[in-house]
């Protein structure tokens, strides 16, 4: 069992390599009374053309395979397991996006008998052709859901627009049409490839013993008895430079039209610290360029362009990256144009001290912030992980960053090159 | 908890749990069709800025300065009364070295957004009053944009046409042509010179240092509290009312509407919020097994209740052929329910995960807040420990007892265009 104690936050964190393969963390947080555990896997809904360990030939699964393993875990062939975290007094959970699928429950009570729970449940996979079927009315209803979600659709439209090729094109959920062609085959397929415990982890967050969390987990996976397997082949097609489309719209039974800019990072590879690095850089340089305090946003503001909807982001994630800004405005267009003017001279600027140490220090109290919530460490924690980085460095990264690193970033993520608007407009009326 | 002089309530919860300390001042009005929307507007245009800080941007810029503290507003309905939130969230000084004075520096951010708002010959900026009137619009405008809430509210004004809690927590359209720089400046120092007031803090604080901090907050205008009307619980119609609603939508929203006659107060409300957890609370709900997992129609079932009023709403989203079938099932929990069909197991399983939110709540300043302030400003003291026992003494026949009284009134359905329950699903 390792350690690592952060005096700066006053926060320390424990694991474990067991022999499987599989890393457990596990971050005590004394006085809290919610533990909080999440298993998860690197597989995502961009995991559709693989090579599973058992062949040499390329798999390619139906859009929305992962979503719907996700669903599928849950039942049993003694019951649906959501019962027996009720039976506990848990309350399970599990999500899944574009790299990675989560299964977790949060409870104060009975954490051993949760854990194993949460354990078994993942690694003890059981579909028939009935209960896949079944699955897919409910999944279907997700689907319709998303597709009336004005948010949802202007984020997938900007995917579409940003990447030629891509699969983080693809929505997480897939569509109705790739979902019915799911069969209960195809699901052990893609369990058998990816819920490995070499290509999973483990975070425990809360008022728990470090090492009897490790032990039983070590137990646990022991029983299961599988071997590492070395690395999934995942085949993802070649993505050129630049953007697939300068402007993608969409009509919804919407009042107000929604807009999303994004910026496509010329860097669309990068790993660990440089990962961590480029990303807190580029949300620095967001804050800078478009945040609060600037002054194009209060220009935007006043003239009426943007609202409290407006919000600003970097997604830095190994293989795609790209910055956004989106909300609500009567003028998505004029918006646009206004940014992209601005953009022109805001890159050939240089950053002031000042202004880059004010918002350097908004982003380590952001960090604070978030160290009060268990369900933020874990699944931060999960995704930093499976990015290369361990979770506090972050906080040190961010502490450590210089003016001269995001300045070397300016010109090359603000590029009004790389830059492609998606809009959701009211459908016009009949 | 203290009642201090000038009809203050100041709320501490002191914990070293967290790394950041939250602060919330909430004034309490009256929810009233006619007013309603003045009183959204007030918050809106002190974020615009105040005498030390002219303008949002260097408003903001302050906030950024001090490790990036939350300055925030927001306006709540709470059963019959509108809530004007104006908090601020700042890190711990002493959970991380050398940052300075942060606590005093965040109070003092807040007292001038409060009672410092830029003005010119005693009234609000006209440009601010109509940049956010502007705001205003694009923001009641856009409910449409959101269809799940868009629904529920839907379902709220037909259920409550009439009554005050129809109105939306920020007002209406038609309202805001109406609001005036000075009117509305009236409109503010009156709720500041009449409202009850609540200041909430939650963290790890010395309490000497908290009252010291905080008691100023009542003193900086003469105030005489005007006590609030209770809210009116209302009365289920004889005939339930259905409204079917067309947009092009590809999935249905629909959204039923019960009066139960219990609110805050009344000694059956724990059996009430265990009724809506075993309806449709968790994922062993009635709701959640019935209408998703055997007749896989829909990806959510759930129920909710609205504590103030006592209501309580079942939502769901279905496919717009499914109309019928859907609220056939769910009519049919709910009868279910009122028959005593109400298993031990559904009894210990809804307890249980009742006594663990409640338990969870202290884990979060957003949630311990957010549980507080809704009790207190409706004239409730309860603690974190009492709501849990009143949950785990609820027995089954005081569950029974109370699905006698829960009373459907509106059956609200957003459908796509063209039909409702006769138009089949689109394959």
């Amino acid at each position: 069992m390792n350690r690592l104690y952060y005096e700066a936050l006053n926060e320390e964190i424990y694991w474990a390599d067991l022999p499987s393969g599989l890393r457990v963390h596990v971050i005590p947080k004394p006085g809290f009374v919610k533990k909080y555990a999440t298993l998860s896997v690197r597989c995502g809904s961009n995991d559709l053309t693989f090579v599973p360990p058992d062949s040499s030939e390329p798999v390619e699964l139906p859009e929305g395979i992962a979503h719907f393993l996700e669903h599928k875990m849950f039942e049993k062939a003694e019951g649906n397991t959501f019962e027996k975290y009720a039976r506990l007094g848990a309350s399970p959970n599990a999500y899944t996006n574009y790299t990675q699928t989560s299964y977790l429950f949060a409870t104060t009570e009975r954490f051993e008998e949760c854990f194993e729970l949460l354990l078994d449940s993942v690694q003890e996979p059981y579909f028939t052709d009935q209960t896949v079927e079944k699955e897919k009315g409910i999944i279907e209803q997700e689907i319709r859901m998303y597709d009336d979600s004005a948010q949802w659709k202007v984020h997938s439209n900007l995917m579409l627009a940003l990447f030629h090729r891509h699969p983080v094109r693809r929505d997480i959920a897939g569509t109705v049409e790739s979902i019915r062609r799911i069969t209960a085959d195809m699901l052990y397929r893609c369990h058998r490839t990816f819920y490995r415990p070499d290509n999973m982890t483990i975070f425990v967050v809360g008022d728990v013993d470090p090492a009897s969390v490790i032990q039983q987990a070590a137990e646990n996976l022991e029983r299961h008895a599988v071997a590492p397997a070395g690395p999934i082949q995942r085949l993802y097609p070649e993505e050129p430079p630049g953007v697939y489309r300068k402007e993608i719209s969409h009509q919804l039974a919407v009042a107000m039209p929604l807009f999303s800019l994004g910026i496509k990072d010329p860097d669309q590879q990068a790993t660990g610290q440089e990962l961590v690095t480029r990303t807190l850089a580029s949300n620095i340089i967001l804050d800078l360029f478009l945040g609060r305090a600037s002054e194009l946003w209060a220009r935007l503001y006043d003239n009426g362009l943007i609202d409290e909807t407006f919000s600003l982001g970097y997604t830095g994630e190994t293989d795609f990256c790209y910055a956004s800004v989106s909300g609500e405005t009567r003028q998505p267009e004029r918006v646009r144009d206004e940014i992209i003017e601005a953009m022109h001279n805001f890159r050939c600027q240089a950053l002031r001290e000042e202004d880059f140490n004010r918002i350097r220090n908004k982003v380590v109290g952001s960090f604070m912030f978030g160290l009060n919530s268990l369900d933020w460490i874990a699944n931060l924690s999960a995704a930093s992980y499976f990015r290369g980085v361990s979770f506090f460095d972050q906080f040190e990264l961010a502490r450590e960053l210089s003016l001269d690193q995001v300045s070397d970033r300016l010109a090359v993520l603000l590029n009004p090159q790389n830059c492609a608007l998606s809009v959701v407009y009211p459908r016009e009326s009949h | 908890m203290d009642e201090l002089p000038g009809g203050l309530t100041l709320f501490h919860y002191r914990t070293n749990q967290f790394k950041t300390i939250s602060i919330r001042v909430v004034l309490a009005t009256g929810l009233d069709p006619e007013r309603a929307t003045a009183v959204a507007m007030v918050p809106a245009v002190l974020e615009r800025g105040t005498v030390g800080y002219p303008t949002a941007s260097s408003l903001a810029r302050r906030a950024e300065e001090l490790y990036g503290a939350r300055l925030s507003t927001d306006v709540l309905k709470v059963g019959e009364h509108q809530l004007v939130l104006m908090g601020i969230d700042i890190v711990d000084e002493q959970r991380l070295p050398g940052v300075g004075r942060l606590v005093e520096e965040a109070v003092q951010v807040l007292t001038e957004l409060i009672y410092r708002p830029t003005t010119r010959d005693g009234c609000f900026l006209p440009e601010y009053v109509a940049g956010e009137a502007d705001v205003m619009a694009r923001r009641l405008e856009s409910l449409a944009n959101n269809k799940t809430s868009y629904a529920l509210h839907r379902c709220i004004e037909e259920m409550c046409r009439g009554e005050a809690y129809a109105t939306y927590r920020l007002g209406s359209l038609d309202r805001l042509a109406a609001i005036e720089p000075c009117a509305l400046y009236q409109t503010y120092q009156n709720l500041l010179a009449h409202s009850p007031l609540l200041v909430g803090l939650v963290g790890d604080q010395p309490p000497g240092r908290v009252r010291k901090l905080l008691a100023p907050m009542a003193a900086m205008v003469e105030r005489q509290v005007v006590p609030l009307a209770p809210t009116h619980l209302g009365k289920a119609p004889d005939v339930v009312k259905e409204v079917v609603e067309h947009q092009e939508v590809n999935q249905g929203k629909l959204v039923m509407g019960y009066r139960t006659g219990i609110a805050l107060g009344d000694p059956r409300l724990p059996a009430l919020v265990v009724y809506s957890g075993i309806l449709g609370g968790f994922t062993h709900s009635k709701l959640f097994l019935n209408v998703r997992e055997r007749a896989s129609l829909a990806y959510y079932a759930s129920s909710s209740l609205e504590r103030h009023k006592g209501l309580l709403f079942i939502q769901s989203g279905i496919a717009p052929a499914n109309y019928q079938p859907a609220r056939e099932i769910i009519q049919e929990q709910v009868m279910a329910m009122a028959a005593g069909r109400i298993s031990r197991e559904e009894m210990e399983f809804t307890r249980a995960g009742l006594v663990s939110r409640l338990r969870q709540a202290s884990d979060s300043p957003g949630d311990l807040m957010g549980f507080f302030l809704e009790r207190i400003a409706a004239g409730s003291r309860q603690t974190l420990d009492e709501a849990r026992t009143e949950i785990m003494q609820v027995t089954r026949d005081q569950v029974v007892e109370v699905a006698q009284s829960v009373r459907p009134d509106t059956v609200y359905f957003l459908s796509s265009k063209g039909g409702a329950s006769c138009e089949p699903s689109i394959l």
